[in-house]
């Protein structure tokens, strides 16, 4: 896939998103709450994220450089791996934290899937902006 | 490890974008390499080295 064309699907994912998020906030009714505000954050989040890499995409584009490359890719395999390894323990202090609401079983079961799949995803995305930013160290050393 | 890509990019005039662009890569790939902060791949070092006219082990320097 080209830098191009990556770029529109990560624009065009953007604007579905951003059209959703119009249409969730015309369609609520009364003032927002601590959760709809929470909501609205992460919403925002999700939003900027492709319009970021959207935006890098097309410059490497325009320099005729690739979008994906070996450090890219090594990159999201480094955050996938930790991200996995930390969601382990996210699931276990959702799953305890959780006790202390009065939620049913199975509302409890489904949150603590939203919840940690949503936490994990963070801490993916963290790990990755931060490997991008510092690089990835000598793989080789003890 | 510590690498030669700057002396050598300077040598041959090229820019970061100009390298990055030859060996197929990105041009943060190309910083970090200069930084010492990745590793690259066999592939992309006998790349680096070709552009460069230079053996693998006179660009890419282990202690």
């Amino acid at each position: 896939m080209n830098a191009k064309t990556m770029a529109i699907i990560k624009f065009t994912v953007a604007g579905i998103l951003l059209t959703l998020t119009s249409f969730w906030m015309m369609k609520s009714s009364g003032p927002f709450e601590l959760r709809d505000y929470s909501v609205l954050g992460v919403l925002i989040i999700i939003i900027v994220i492709p319009i970021y890499s959207g935006i890098k995409a097309l410059k490497n584009a325009r320099e005729g450089l690739n979008p994906v490359d070996e450090l890219s890719k090594t990159i999201q395999v480094h955050a996938a791996a930790k991200a996995f390894h930390t969601s382990i323990f996210v699931w276990l202090i959702i799953m305890f934290a959780l006790d202390f609401f009065d939620i049913d079983s199975v509302n409890k079961a489904k949150l603590v899937v939203a919840i940690g799949m949503v936490i994990t995803f963070f801490i993916y995305l963290l790990i990755r902006l931060y490997l991008s930013k510092v690089g990835i160290f000598d793989e080789n050393k003890d | 490890m510590k690498t030669r890509i700057k002396e050598l990019r300077a040598r041959d005039n090229l820019t970061q974008v100009e390298l990055a662009r030859r060996v197929g890569v990105r041009r943060e790939t190309i910083v970090f390499l200069e930084q010492g902060k990745y590793n690259p791949s066999l592939k992309l070092a006998h790349d680096i080295s070709k552009v460069f006219n230079s053996q693998i082990e006179e660009i890419f320097l282990f202690d």
